[in-house]
C-alpha cells in the first residue's frame, strides 16, 4: 500500500500544478521519470474534467488515482497503488486542501505561473507519513486504538478471572484455618479443664517424661 | 382669456368649505355616539383581519409556486419550510384575532343594551363580518392543506427518482438510522429515540391554541364540540356548521382532528431550519412510515396522514441534509462508495465502542463479586486469629499449670522417695 503522489491543482479549465509530492522509490530508476510525467499529466487532465465538489477515482494498470475538486477552485489528487482503501485517499485529499487553504489564501495561487510552484512543505512530511493508511484516516486511527484497547481489556479480564480462581482458594484455605484453630482452641481448652480426662493427661506426660 | 373668476373660485372654495363642514359634522355626530366609535374600533380590527388574510393568500400562492416545482434541483427546501411555518403561524394568528374579536363584538353587545333594533342591527352586522372573515380563513387553510399535499407528493416522487438514480445513496442517511431503529439494541441510539419521542406528544397540544377557550361561547362558528383536542384547519373548514351537525359529524371531526393534529406536529418537526435538528427529528417519525407500508397499526384513522407526515418528515429531512447541489452528486457512484464506506466506518467504531462499555460493564460486575469474596477471606482469617489467641492463651494456662503440677509432683514423688527410704532402712 503505497502512495507515489499528491498534488493540488486549481481545478480550472488550463489547469495549474500548484503543489506536488511524489514517491517513486518502488519503481526503478530509469522508469521514474516516465512515471512522473505521466503522473503529472494525469493530475492535469483530472483536475480539469472533475466538476465541481465531485470526487471520483480513475484506475490505470498498477495506478489508481483519487480526484476531489474543491468548491473554492482548488483541486487535489492523489495517486497509490490498488491496495489503498480509497476512503482513506479522498481523506488525504481533504485534509491536504484544508491544511493548503489555512496556509495560503486565494489570491495567492490563484493567477499563478504555470512554471512555478507554491512552497508546501507539509506535503513532504504528509506524503511520508500516509504510506500507512492507518496514521492518515481518522476513522481508521481510532479504530485501531479502539481495538487495542479491547485486547488490553480482553487480557485485563483474563486476569481478573485468574484473581477469582485464587479468591476462591484463597476462601476455601482461610476456611480450613479458621476450623483447624478452631479445633486447636478447643483441645488446648479441654487440656486446661479440671477433669479425670485431664489427670490422664497429666500423668501421661509425666510418665512420657 | 384672462376674465375674473375669482368670484367663481371664491364660490366654489365656500361649497367645498360647506361639504367640509358637513363632512364633519357627521363625523362629530359619529364620534359622539359610543356605539358607533365602537363599530368603528370594530371595522379598523375587522379590516386589520382582512389585509392580513390577504398577505397569507399572497405568501401561500407563492408557497404554491415552490411546491409546484417538479425539478429535482434548484429545490430550496429552507425557503419553503420557512414558508410553511410563516404560513401556519399568520393562520394562528388570524384565527385569534378573529376569536378576539368575536368575544369583544358580544361582551360590548352585552354590555350596551341601549337601542334594542340599534344592537340587533350592530349584532348581526359583526357577525356577519365575522363569518366572512372566518370563511376567508377557512378557505386559504384549506389551500394551505392542498399545497402540503402537493409538497409532500413532490417529495414522494423526488425520492423515487432519487432511489432510481442511485440505490445506496439514500441508505447512506437512513439505513444507519433504520437499522439501528430495527436491529440493534444500542444503548446510544435508544436513548436518543426516547429523548426524541418526548418532544412528539406536547407539541399536539401546543397546537390548541385559545379556540379551546372559546368554546364556551354558544352559537358560534368556529369551536367544535370536542374541546380535548381542537385543531385551527379543522375548525376554520367549518365555520357555518352548527352544533347540532358537529354532533352528528363529530366522529368525523374526532378523525380528521387528529390526522390534522398528526400532521401539525409533522409540520411542527419540521420548522427547524437545522439540518441536524430536522434529521434527529426524522428518527421516530420513520418507525410510523415502515410501520403504516407493512403492516396496519392502531392508528388506522392516522393512516392516510400520518404517512405523508411520515414522508414529509424524511423527505424534508433528507432534502434539507443534502441541500440543492450535492443531489447531483449522488448520482455519483464514487461519492456514494466514500460515504458508504465511511458511515461504515463509523458504524464500526461505535460498535466497537459499545463493546467495550459491555467488557467494561461485564468487569465491574465480575469485581463486585470478588468483592464480596474478599471480604469473606478476610471474616475467616479474622476468625482464625481470634481461635489461635484463644488458644494460645489456653495453653499457656496449661503450661503454666503443668508447669506448677511438675513441682507438685516432684514434692510428691519426694515424699514417696523418703517412705520408700524408710521402708528400705525399716527392712
Amino acid at each position: 500500500m503505497k502512495v507515489y503522489n499528491i498534488s493540488i491543482l486549481t481545478n480550472s479549465a488550463p489547469s495549474k500544478l500548484i503543489c506536488a509530492e511524489q514517491d517513486l522509490s518502488s519503481f526503478g530508476f530509469f522508469q521514474r521519470g516516465s512515471v512522473q510525467e505521466f503522473i503529472n499529466f494525469f493530475s492535469t487532465t483530472a483536475a480539469e474534467r472533475t466538476q465541481v465538489g465531485e470526487r471520483s477515482k480513475i484506475e490505470q494498470q498498477s495506478y489508481v488515482g483519487y480526484v476531489y475538486s474543491n468548491p473554492n477552485g482548488l483541486a487535489g489528487v492523489v495517486v497509490t497503488d490498488a491496495e489503498y482503501p480509497s476512503r482513506v485517499a479522498f481523506s488525504i485529499i481533504n485534509k491536504v486542501l484544508d491544511d493548503f487553504t489555512l496556509k495560503y489564501k486565494k489570491s495567492d495561487w490563484e493567477n499563478l505561473d504555470p512554471k512555478k510552484r507554491l512552497d508546501f512543505p507539509e506535503l513532504k512530511t504528509y506524503l511520508a507519513d500516509f504510506q500507512d493508511p492507518h496514521k492518515a484516516d481518522p476513522f481508521m486511527k481510532v479504530q485501531q486504538e479502539l481495538d487495542e484497547t479491547k485486547v488490553i481489556l480482553h487480557k485485563t479480564m483474563d486476569s481478573l478471572l485468574q484473581r477469582g480462581e485464587k479468591l476462591d482458594d484463597l476462601v476455601t484455605k482461610s476456611d480450613m484455618l479458621s476450623s483447624q484453630s478452631k479445633m486447636f482452641y478447643k483441645t488446648s481448652k479441654k487440656t486446661n479443664s479440671c477433669c479425670y480426662l485431664m489427670h490422664i493427661d497429666l500423668f501421661n506426660s509425666v510418665f512420657n517424661r | 382669456m384672462a376674465s375674473d373668476r375669482t368670484k367663481e373660485f371664491q364660490a366654489t372654495v365656500e361649497s367645498i368649505l360647506n361639504r367640509k363642514t358637513v363632512i364633519e359634522q357627521q363625523h362629530l355626530l359619529q364620534n359622539q355616539t359610543s356605539p358607533r366609535t365602537q363599530r368603528s374600533e370594530f371595522a379598523n380590527a375587522a379590516s386589520t383581519i382582512g389585509k392580513e388574510i390577504n398577505n397569507t393568500v399572497t405568501k401561500l400562492q407563492r408557497l404554491t409556486q415552490l411546491a409546484k416545482r417538479r425539478t429535482m434541483f434548484d429545490d430550496n427546501p429552507t425557503e419553503i419550510n420557512d414558508l410553511i411555518q410563516v404560513v401556519k403561524q399568520d393562520i394562528n394568528r388570524i384565527n385569534q384575532r378573529i376569536d378576539y374579536l368575536q368575544m369583544s363584538s358580544r361582551n360590548k353587545n352585552k354590555n350596551s343594551r341601549k337601542n334594542d333594533e340599534d344592537n340587533a342591527q350592530a349584532l348581526e352586522h359583526s357577525k356577519n363580518v365575522i363569518v366572512s372573515l372566518q370563511s376567508k380563513l377557512a378557505n386559504t387553510s384549506n389551500d394551505f392543506k392542498n399545497v402540503l399535499e402537493i409538497r409532500t407528493q413532490n417529495m414522494r416522487e423526488q425520492k423515487s427518482r432519487r432511489d432510481q438514480y442511485g440505490v445506496s445513496n439514500l441508505s447512506t442517511f437512513t439505513s444507519p438510522d433504520l437499522d439501528l431503529l430495527k436491529n440493534n439494541p444500542l444503548p446510544l441510539y435508544q436513548t436518543a429515540m426516547a429523548a426524541m419521542n418526548y418532544p412528539v406528544s406536547p407539541t399536539p397540544s401546543s397546537l390548541s391554541s385559545p379556540l379551546v377557550s372559546s368554546s364556551n361561547i354558544p352559537n358560534t362558528n368556529i369551536t367544535s364540540t370536542t374541546p380535548n383536542n381542537s385543531n385551527i384547519t379543522n375548525n376554520i373548514v367549518n365555520p357555518n356548521s352548527s352544533n347540532n351537525n358537529n354532533n352528528n359529524n363529530s366522529n368525523i371531526n374526532n378523525t380528521n382532528l387528529n390526522t390534522n393534529l398528526d400532521f401539525n406536529s409533522g409540520l411542527n418537526r419540521l420548522s427547524t431550519p437545522s439540518y441536524a435538528s430536522a434529521y434527529n427529528g426524522n428518527i421516530p417519525m420513520y418507525q410510523p412510515l415502515d410501520n403504516n407500508n407493512t403492516t396496519p397499526n392502531q392508528k388506522d384513522s392516522f393512516v392516510s396522514i400520518s404517512m405523508d407526515e411520515g414522508s414529509l418528515n424524511d423527505s424534508l429531512g433528507l432534502g434539507s441534509i443534502i441541500g440543492g447541489e450535492q443531489q447531483q452528486l449522488l448520482a455519483n457512484p464514487v461519492h456514494t462508495e466514500y460515504l458508504e464506506s465511511r458511515s461504515q466506518a463509523i458504524d464500526s467504531i461505535e460498535s466497537t465502542i459499545a463493546e467495550l462499555g459491555q467488557i467494561y460493564q461485564h468487569f465491574a460486575q465480575i469485581l463486585a463479586g470478588q468483592r464480596e469474596t474478599v471480604q469473606r477471606i478476610d471474616d475467616n482469617i479474622a476468625d482464625v486469629e481470634m481461635n489461635v489467641e484463644g488458644a494460645q492463651t489456653q495453653l499457656m494456662k496449661y503450661y503454666n499449670n503443668i508447669s506448677n503440677n511438675r513441682w507438685l509432683i516432684i514434692k510428691a514423688l519426694g515424699i514417696v522417695l523418703i517412705f520408700f527410704l524408710i521402708f528400705v532402712m525399716f527392712l
